[in-house]
């Protein structure tokens, strides 16, 4: 069973959320919450298998709640629930620790499809994000940055594979081009995603030291 | 015998060491190089000897001759120290040369102000009467003569000679040194500041100055003794008036005609000299420079004035250096007609370095007063440049504000046609359809998501697009991908590299996105295809996007509109739709010019 847990202050698309997961033989409600209060109060509790999260709360960002869970609960795939899927959301989302995204007029099944390709290890990505991605993880510069380590920059593969999404290949035919399976394809991008979160983290240790915030 | 007797009287032996003070002497008027012999005509002479007293009009040559008398032979170094001769002199003990200070023959070495001491090796001399000759040269009328003599110990004797030189000599060496040093140094404020000529004058003053006082220690001059003494004599005078005028322009005093008078005096007075000719020329000297006295003292009045009225250390200073050099001129007038003493010496040149140190004061205190004026101004000015520059910068804000605000109205715009267009034109017609109680929920549904997907392309050219054309149609795929699979419509993705384009603006990236949108969802609605194929590729100085399907077809009508707007956006964008409908399907083929 996959515990699902859902914070978002709408109460419309809660419901309609809520309804979905139940729904569904495999999911199990972890929790649905409307603010992040409440949201923080159920984590406290225990850890959902996924979290979907509305970045607009009324009382605390979105994002705070995402990095909060992130540091506690690495196991825990987080998503973004959000009308438009736009850069700026989504990339500051990623950025704080979640894993992807859900557009909030999915049809059931899109939203179900996702959870369970997150589940199995992958991540949706939009052309434009990946554009974005592969600027933000650029390969090594080492001379211009030489504080953030190789590993948290993009490989060849992870270039490769960001550089055809962002020309709107789909994941399959992604795989088709590289000779790799699409799960192979699906999880590069949560690693890459991954990269982005670290590599935000390590900006700011950066940036912190930089500024002698920390020795 | 008497002679002899007198030496005695006046000589009296307490020891062998005793200093002696030759007062007694014979002279005789002999052109020769030795001494003359005892056989000659000696004429009794007390010393000091002036010849502008004992002997006027005349000059040349003459011999002293001194006995003295010693009662054992000295075991130690002697020696002869007279303060004054005029103009040289050459000293013999018993017949032997002990000495000379230079050339007796035109132009004479000038030992006027020089005392002179030689050593007597104690070999020379003999227990009794021992004789000292010395030879003297004089020029007529101007002081010349013997001082006294003294006679004994080389090392009790050289103290007070040593005094005695470090005044007349060396002393004015150094003022020289100290007085033409200020001059350059106000030489060189001038040359950075050539607004103050007063600076010039005071160079030419202290030059002049130096120069003239080397009289007081030059032994070989280059001309005649006659041209020099008109250099000595007239440039004391120009200094003084030349000083009278700087002290003048320091008070701020102009008065060009009163500075003009004294020019023509100073100018005058080396001419009247060298048309007295060597004979006469120290009369006139003398009362050239005694007008210029009245002058002076004029002058000092003016100073205790303007030190009254000013009341600052600098104006008591000049006022009591002034005063100085004219007691000090008065002493040596004195001394020049020989009212005085003749071993006296003049005393003017050392005032005259007090008034230059106090000169160089006022010069200084002045640069330093203008240089602090100048850095007040800078900083005046820094505060003026940096509120100049606040302005501009405030300036600079505004223009950016209104550049801000003249984007923002534009994006504005922009995006309220589009959402009149676009999402407000599909809104109604859901709106229509939940009207329609009969409508499918399905269609009203379809209806909404083309809204919502409209919304999101809207959002997607805001984004910055960075020229990249394959990354906007990437996300339109991804945003319909959703919908072409719900009706199984399988897409052909030929995309191919394309080359950048210089006017893809928020604006024309969404008459791109809207105008391919518009093309697919006429597919999806209306063709029934089961395939969609999207290819870009260059031709040319084009670069082309095409969309073709297998559908059934354009049915023109309801998307006449859509087609009339996809048309408008092409041309908006500078390049053509190009729409080729056949029984086989559609191919839509969109051309963008690479150059703007």
């Amino acid at each position: 069973m996959i515990k699902v847990m859902i914070v978002e202050d709408d109460p419309v698309f809660l419901n309609r959320f809520c309804k979905i997961v139940t729904a569904h033989p495999d999911f199990e409600l972890f929790a649905a919450v409307a603010s992040g209060v409440a949201a923080r109060e159920s984590l406290a509790r225990g850890a959902p298998d996924v979290l979907l999260i509305d970045l607009g709360l009324p009382d605390v960002s979105g994002t705070q709640i995402i990095r909060e869970t992130a540091m506690r609960y690495p196991e825990t795939d987080i998503m973004v629930v959000t009308v438009f899927g736009d850069e700026e959301h989504v990339l500051a989302s990623v950025e704080a620790g979640a894993a992807g995204y859900l557009l909030k007029d999915s049809l059931p099944e899109e939203f179900i499809d996702v959870i369970e390709q997150l589940r199995a290890g992958g991540s949706p990505i939009s052309p434009v994000i990946a554009r974005r991605l592969l600027k933000r993880l650029r390969p090594a510069q080492p001379l211009l940055e030489p504080d953030i380590s190789d590993c948290r920059r993009l490989s060849a593969r992870e270039s490769e594979i960001l550089g055809l999404i962002a020309k709107g290949f789909t994941f399959a035919e992604l795989a088709k081009l590289l000779e790799i399976s699409p799960h192979t394809v699906t999880t590069y991008v949560k690693k890459i995603y991954q990269k982005l979160a670290v590599h935000s983290r390590g900006e700011a240790v950066y940036e912190a030291s930089r500024r002698r915030l920390i020795s | 015998m008497l002679i002899g007797w007198f030496a005695l009287l006046s000589v009296p032996c307490h020891g062998a060491d005793r200093i002696l003070d030759l007062s007694a002497a014979d002279i005789v008027l002999d052109a020769s190089a030795r001494p003359p012999p005892d056989v000659q005509l000696w004429t009794p002479q007390r010393l000091p000897d002036n010849w502008n007293l004992s002997r006027p009009g005349q000059g040349g040559q003459a011999w002293y001759r001194l006995r003295f008398t010693l009662h054992s032979q000295p075991d130690r170094l002697y020696a002869v120290f007279v303060v004054k001769v005029s103009m040289n002199a050459a000293f013999y003990v018993n017949g032997t040369l002990l000495g000379s200070g230079g050339s007796f023959e035109e132009p004479v070495a000038r030992q006027w102000n020089r005392p002179q001491f030689f050593a007597i090796p104690p070999a020379l001399l003999k227990p009794g009467e021992n004789v000292l000759h010395v030879r003297l040269r004089a020029y007529p009328n101007s002081r010349g003569g013997l001082g006294s003599v003294r006679l004994g110990p080389a090392a009790e004797l050289q103290p007070a000679y040593e005094r005695r030189l470090f005044v007349q000599t060396i002393l004015p060496q150094l003022c020289n040194i100290v007085v033409a040093s200020l001059g350059v140094f106000a030489l060189a404020l001038w040359w950075r500041r050539r607004a103050e000529p007063t600076y010039v004058l005071f160079f030419v003053f202290s030059v002049l100055w130096a120069l003239r006082s080397t009289h007081m220690f030059v032994r070989d001059i280059p001309v005649s003794a006659f041209h020099w003494d008109i250099w000595v004599q007239s440039s004391f005078g120009w200094c003084a008036l030349l000083f009278v005028v700087l002290a003048m322009r320091y008070s701020g005093l102009r008065w060009p005609r009163f500075e003009k008078v004294l020019l023509l005096y100073g100018a005058a007075g080396p001419v009247l000299m060298y048309l007295a000719g060597p004979e006469k020329m120290h009369a006139v000297a003398s009362n050239w420079s005694f007008v210029i006295v009245p002058v002076a003292i004029f002058f000092e009045g003016f100073l205790v004035r303007e030190a009254m009225h000013q009341r600052t250390v600098v104006s008591a200073l000049l006022a009591a250096v002034w005063a100085l050099i004219i007691l000090a001129s008065i002493h040596d007038g004195l001394v020049h007609r020989d009212k005085l003493q003749f071993d006296s010496f003049y005393l003017v040149s050392y005032a005259m370095i007090l008034l230059s140190f106090v000169m160089g004061w006022i010069l200084t205190d002045r640069f330093v007063t203008a240089l602090t004026a100048a850095e007040k101004m800078n900083v005046e000015l820094e505060q003026r440049v940096a509120q100049k520059h606040a302005e501009l910068e405030q300036h600079f804000e505004r223009l950016r504000q209104m550049e801000r605000e003249t984007a923002l109205t534009a994006e504005r715009r922009r995006i309220t046609s589009e959402m009149h267009d676009g999402l407000g034109s599909q809104l109604i017609s859901a709106l229509h359809l939940v009207e329609l109680t009969d409508a499918p929920k399905a269609e009203i549904a379809a209806e909404l998501r083309e809204a919502l997907d409209t919304l999101r392309l809207t959002i997607d050219s805001l984004e910055p697009s960075e020229n990249d054309l394959l990354t906007l149609l990437g996300n339109l795929r991804y945003r319909l991908e959703g919908r072409l699979k719900r009706q199984g419509i399988a897409l052909d993705w030929q995309i191919h590299d394309l080359p950048q384009l210089d006017s893809l603006t928020p604006q024309n990236v969404l008459h791109i996105l809207r105008i391919l949108q518009e093309a697919l969802t006429n597919v999806l609605k209306h063709a029934r295809a089961s395939r969609i194929a999207v290819e870009t590729g260059t031709s040319g100085e084009e670069v082309f996007i095409r969309i073709s399907d297998d559908g059934c077809g354009f049915t023109r009508g309801r998307q006449g509109r859509g087609l009339a707007n996809m048309q408008m956006r092409a041309q908006a964008l500078g390049g053509r739709l190009d729409i080729q409908p056949s029984s086989a399907g559609t191919t839509l083929t969109l051309h963008l010019p690479v150059s703007a």
